[in-house]
């Protein structure tokens, strides 16, 4: 009895240090949070773009928040942005071309991790100039940025530059042996980040009194700012979409966690998330919000993004074949393939 | 190393954790210390429409008064925006928050002193706004009024000496009564009109 139970401790003593041992060696999830970058890098390249028409107004030197009160709060909140540099105009359109570039550049996957860090700095000043402009999305991406950068989120779905990758080879071993670990750390960063902003509004929501009546969305859907004209009448007006969607939205979101750790849940959790984002962006007009969210839900889906981005070979491959131009295809040896797969695909 | 980094993690996420936990006795003793590792940049908020989502529809009107002591008409400052942001589903013009963000942060005062003011609505003991309070709200009237000069570029011949900003809030019939027929004259309907402001100064 004593001695099963001894045996017992032990195996899960080294079940536990196999699985620490394999936290500090294998990195999860590369493909999603390849994605999460790509696609937080796309909305910071929208947020330029969106607003590329009213960029004087919005964020030039005489731009609606007056320039004093832009330094007040600079000096108020104790941070920077590159905007306050100077108060001329070349200046500001250099700042927010290069912005938009480098957000370009994030979401192609060019320059690896450096060009990241400076689009945070791009991003953060910008976001500075008018705090009145931003939301919990754009409050996400500033968290998140500096987590991705921990991680090895340009190992895939980007335009590898060559240099990097030689740079990395210049690095001694000790300095790359840190890098697996750091990878997990920053994945794990994203995942326990995400929860809590799902877990919070969920908790919140729960105290409401219209989220405790069912009729939340009734509401929101109609206030002016977040309606879609012709369309949000078919939710709103529909007793059981209404009070189905509402109480839908509480119970995601508070059980959000424990469908991430979960692993047969993990994916369908992130899948809810995605459609309940979607929707948002749809219905609200959130889009660089709900994209933001949805992002971050990647991290959880390497798996069947790994299938997705198979297939697609697959698909590229017969396609090829059947034109007969073989040629020019980069071809990956089926076994290297999956070898990689199964590995930076877990988690 | 691999722990280490997770303890940092953990103590961190305990933290922002913490920062988001609702009005404690403990938040109430600790909430500036962490405020203090949070500012600036790993501050968060995640009330998504929370516990009270907003549930009217409200904004700002506008008015002019002339060098010659004429007053202009109202104008809507608010709607063109708001017609603007409902026209597209990809990545629409974030405009119309140059007055909703501002609007709310008038309304948005101390949580913990706004229970001590429902308590006393009225008469003995009514808490007035904060210094600070009163300061974010001044900012953003100020700001409203600097962004409203700016969407009526043809008031006075374009030269106002002053501005006034009029914010409205218009109750949406409640879920109650979603089918009862709209009586005519009745519009639920609530302004606050702030000080006038002198254009030269917000220019």
């Amino acid at each position: 009895m004593i001695t099963s139970l001894r045996a017992r401790l032990r195996a899960s003593k080294s079940r536990s240090l196999t699985s620490i041992d394999q936290f500090g060696s294998t990195p999860f999830a590369v493909l999603g949070v390849s994605g999460t970058r790509a696609l937080l890098g796309f909305v910071g390249f929208m947020f330029y773009v969106s607003q590329y028409a009213d960029r004087h107004y919005l964020f030039g030197p005489s731009g609606v928040e007056s320039w004093s009160r832009f330094l007040t709060i600079l000096e108020e909140t104790d941070t920077y942005s590159l905007y306050a540099v100077s108060t001329s105009t070349a200046w500001f359109e250099f700042l927010f071309h290069l912005g938009m570039l480098l957000a370009l550049a994030v979401t192609l996957g060019v320059g690896g991790r450096p060009v990241l860090a400076l689009h945070g700095v791009f991003l953060w000043s910008v976001y500075q100039r008018d705090q009145f402009l931003l939301d919990g999305g754009d409050n996400l991406a500033y968290l998140v940025i500096p987590m991705l950068l921990l991680t090895r989120c340009y190992d895939r779905l980007s335009l590898t530059s060559g240099l990097a990758e030689r740079v990395k080879d210049r690095l001694p071993g000790g300095l790359r042996a840190t890098q697996n670990p750091l990878h997990n750390l920053g994945v794990l960063a994203i995942a326990v980040q995400i929860c809590l902003v799902y877990v919070t509004s969920g908790l919140y929501k729960v105290q409401g009194k219209l989220w405790q009546d069912g009729t939340a969305l009734f509401y929101i859907m109609r206030i002016p700012e977040f309606e879609l004209p012709g369309w949000s009448r078919l939710v709103y007006d529909n007793d059981l979409l209404v009070i189905g969607g509402t109480y839908a939205t509480t119970l995601f979101l508070v059980y959000f966690p424990l469908g991430v750790l979960v692993p047969k849940l993990r994916p369908w959790a992130a899948l809810a998330s995605i459609g309940f984002h979607l929707s948002i962006a749809f219905f609200m007009g959130l889009t660089g919000f709900a994209l933001t969210m949805v992002a971050c839900d990647l991290i959880f889906l390497s798996r069947p993004l790994g299938a997705g981005v198979r297939l697609a070979y697959r698909l590229r491959e017969r396609v090829g074949s059947l034109a007969g131009q073989r040629a020019g295809w980069p071809k990956q040896p089926a076994v290297t393939a999956a070898r990689t797969a199964s590995a930076e695909n877990a988690g | 190393m691999l722990l280490c980094g997770a303890a940092l993690l953990g103590l961190h996420f305990a933290v922002a954790a913490f920062s988001q936990a609702p009005a404690t006795p403990l938040k109430v003793r600790h909430f500036d210390k962490v405020k203090g590792y949070l500012d600036p940049y790993f501050v968060q908020n995640w009330m998504l429409f929370a516990p009270d989502p907003l549930a009217d529809d409200r904004g700002v009107l506008a008015r002019a008064q002339c060098r010659d002591g004429r007053v202009t008409d109202y104008h809507d400052v608010t709607t063109p925006y708001v017609r603007k942001a409902q026209e597209s589903r990809f990545f629409p013009s974030r405009m119309s928050r140059l007055v909703s963000a501002p609007m709310q942060s008038i309304n948005a005062t101390d949580p913990l002193l706004d229970r001590l003011r429902e308590k006393h609505k009225d008469g003995k003991g009514k808490v007035q706004l904060m210094p600070e309070e009163q300061k974010a709200q001044d900012n953003a009237v100020r700001f409203l009024a600097r962004y409203s000069l700016t969407q009526m570029p043809d008031a006075c011949g374009g030269d106002p000496q002053r501005v006034q900003v009029r914010m409205y809030v218009r109750e949406l019939p409640a879920w109650s009564k979603r089918d009862a027929p709209v009586k005519p004259g009745e519009d639920p309907v609530q302004v606050q009109d702030f000080d006038w402001l002198k254009a030269d100064e917000l220019r």
